[in-house]
């Protein structure tokens, strides 16, 4: 039963983030695309926008991790 | 690195300038500002009749360069400039873009014409192909009988067929209806009629909507199968007469191209000077142009005017306390192993003149985490080998030859960190060939890997603090608040090290107690933002923990592939697929620590030290310099 909580846990921590991530990226995606359309000098700034919610899942990913380490999985 | 420069005044007599600016046109390296507005000084201004006259050279200007794009880019580079000559040669070079560019204008809109023909007989040839193997099949008599032709929108027999029946039923059976497919997807039809019926079928045709074929009017009182052969012929002659065309072009350009290539030349040197004029300020007896130019060439430029306008013209260096960095022209200069990496903080606004250019750091630490990342021997050879193809294919200076450089760099360390994790595509090596890990095994090691991903954000991280230390654009208090800043974030550091073990217990009271006691200074100095920006100081070395994140996911996927054979179905079937996963995995294991390393420089280095918004150094110098240095 806790391996099944430590794993329900671990996949929480990364799940939510890439959820969030993901809708992050779905707003951000169209409205770069827009900006570099009529801005292409824009692209580094694109790249950043695109890379920062990524952010989040990365670091639940760690969470996710270190709650399946200190579980001794 | 960021040169020197120095700024400079000229000043001489008004009758010297035009002679001063051909002298710094030629040496190519002063970058002219607005002189400082101080001692009665005058921007001198153009008349009417000066700004006409630059209109009318700025369209001569355009015709010229209209003509020489014809040529040969290499040619249009190639030749050097040549001064302008006087009043006498525009006259002949208007005179000359004038011609010129008329008889190409004559030639092209004849191209354009015998093309449109063409195009339009090679749309009736497939129709009129098929008209004559159906007119083989129907016989007819010209004085008795009368053919039409029409086309019908996709496959249509249902309606060819409606159409004979309703034909069959008006006129009688003396109608002949014979349809083809085209290749095009359409139907032709042929309707051959008694001639008196004639005027009967238009009507019929014009009542169902179908359009007959028309031939173009100069075919038109030609029976159709004699048109198509005549249409061929035709084809033929515009082939020849585009061949002559071109024959035509090529001579005349032969014939005048290369006095257009020296007329655009010295035509755009002179609207250049003449721009530069625009930045001069004058009194009653003298002009004056001020200007940067690199340090190391201040000298040069002296004994350049002195040898030849002599001592009426006076060069002096404006001290250092008179002018700010935010003025100043920025020129990067970094040895030759770091160049290609310009690339990167090129895409980026220029660093201001004073600050630092981080182009050297990223030299190292870009590769250095990618490899971090990638870590493996093999999709490190496979990179090694994409860089050398794309070096190989890129002409020098180029930015794709710079990217090439870069990612040869990015494959080294990529194979590097792989001897290091033991990794040769996954485990692929440990398992066929005992490579072993030398520092830690990343599918297993993930705390260790997590640490060193931390440990080199609080490396760069603090990196960055101490450039803006270093940095002489800050004034004292910010450099005072950034040491600060600096040094708290070690002393978390520390202090983070000492509560997991990692250094002596001992050190985390004595540590906690200085970080209380720096903590209100901080906010002295620094403001009440100080607490938010170590926190966002502290956020920002976490966020290297995606090194291991994204080395993590990496390793695994290249695992995963390698257990694809005999995993599904055949040995065979396995590899392929296995061999798809990695090709998946290094495409992805190179396009994302790409974006995630530069991420970690632009937002997390260079946020603490980079200063944005330096002036491009545009030397006034001759057109083809500028037009080599754009194209490059």
């Amino acid at each position: 039963m806790e391996l099944f909580w430590l794993g329900f846990s671990a996949a929480l921590a990364v799940g939510l983030p890439a959820v969030a991530t993901g809708w992050a990226q779905s707003r951000i995606g169209p409205a770069v695309a827009a900006s570099l359309a009529e801005r292409p000098e824009l692209s580094t700034t694109a790249v950043l926008m695109i890379a920062i919610p990524e952010t989040m899942v990365i670091l639940g990913f760690v969470v996710a991790v270190l709650i399946l380490l200190q579980g001794g999985v | 690195m960021i040169i020197a420069m120095a700024k400079v005044r000229v000043v001489g007599p008004h009758s010297m300038l035009n002679a001063t600016l051909s002298i710094l046109q030629d040496f190519g390296e002063i970058h002219l500002d607005k002189p400082e507005d101080v001692g009665g000084l005058l921007p001198r201004s153009s008349t009417p009749r000066e700004e006409r006259r630059r209109a009318q050279l700025e369209r001569i200007v355009g015709r010229l360069d209209e003509i020489t794009s014809h040529l040969d880019p290499k040619k249009r580079l190639s030749l050097p400039s040549q001064p302008a000559q006087g009043r006498h040669d525009f006259t002949r070079w208007a005179r000359l873009a004038r011609d010129v560019s008329g008889e190409l204008q004559r030639l092209a809109a004849k191209r354009r014409s015998l093309k449109e023909e063409s195009a339009l007989l090679k749309q009736y040839e497939p129709v009129l192909e098929i008209f004559r193997s159906l007119a083989g099949k129907v016989s007819y008599r010209m004085d008795q009988s009368r053919a039409f032709v029409f086309l019908l929108k996709g496959h249509q027999v249902k309606v060819a067929e409606d159409l004979r029946r309703r034909f069959e039923a008006e006129i009688g059976p003396a109608i002949t209806l014979s349809y083809k497919p085209t290749s095009g997807g359409d139907t032709v039809a042929l309707l051959v009629a008694p001639r008196d019926q004639g005027e009967r079928i238009d009507e019929l045709l014009a009542h169902a909507t179908i359009r007959q074929l028309t031939v173009p009017s100069e075919y038109a009182g030609h029976d159709l199968v004699e048109t198509l052969p005549m249409m061929r012929e035709r084809i033929g002659t515009i082939v020849r007469e585009l061949e002559e065309l071109d024959r035509e072009r090529i001579e005349i350009l032969n014939r005048h191209g290369d006095e257009c290539l020296l007329a655009s030349h010295a035509l755009h040197d002179y609207l250049i000077a003449w721009n530069a004029t625009a930045l001069s300020g004058s009194t009653d007896m003298v002009f004056v142009l001020e200007g940067w130019l690199p340090e190391r060439s201040v000298p040069q430029l002296a004994s350049l005017l002195e040898v030849h306008l002599g001592s009426a013209i006076v060069m002096e260096r404006i001290a250092g306390e008179e002018w700010t960095g935010e003025d100043v022209p920025v020129v990067l200069s970094n040895p030759r192993l770091f160049k290609p990496f310009e690339i990167i903080t090129g895409l980026l606004p220029l660093p201001v003149y004073g600050s630092i250019d981080p182009t050297p750091f990223v030299a190292v630490l870009f590769p250095m985490f990618f490899g971090i990342i990638l870590g493996d021997v093999g999709y490190g050879a496979v990179l090694g080998i994409v860089a050398a193809i794309l070096h190989i294919t890129s002409e020098r200076e180029t930015a794709k030859r710079a990217v090439s450089e870069v990612a040869g760099a990015c494959s080294l360390f990529t194979i590097v960190f792989g001897v290091l994790y033991g990794e040769w595509f996954g485990d692929l090596g440990r398992r066929l060939l005992g490579f072993e890990s030398l520092i830690f095994n990343r599918e297993e090691a993930t705390l260790p890997f997590l640490m060193l991903a931390i440990a080199l954000g609080f490396v760069h991280v603090t990196m960055g603090f101490l450039l803006n230390l270093a940095s002489r654009t800050k004034g004292a208090r910010k450099l005072v608040g950034s040491a600060m800043a600096a040094a708290m974030v070690v002393l978390v550091a520390a202090v983070l090290m000492a509560a997991f073990g990692v250094l002596p217990s001992r050190f985390f009271t004595p540590g906690v107690v200085v970080l209380l006691l720096l903590f209100p200074v901080l906010v002295a100095v620094e403001g009440i933002i100080a607490p938010i920006e170590i926190l966002s100081a502290l956020s920002n070395v976490l966020s290297y923990a995606r090194i291991m994140a994204l080395g993590t996911a990496s390793v695994m996927m290249a695992t995963v592939a390698n257990r694809m054979v005999g995993a599904v179905g055949s040995l065979a079937v396995g590899m392929v697929f296995a061999l798809l996963f990695h090709l998946v995995n290094f495409v992805i294991g190179v396009f994302s620590p790409t974006v995630h390393v530069l991420r970690l420089h632009y937002v997390e280095f260079f946020g603490k030290f980079y200063s944005p918004g330096g002036v491009a150094y545009q030397p006034f110098r001759h057109w083809n310099e500028d037009v080599q240095h754009v194209v490059r």
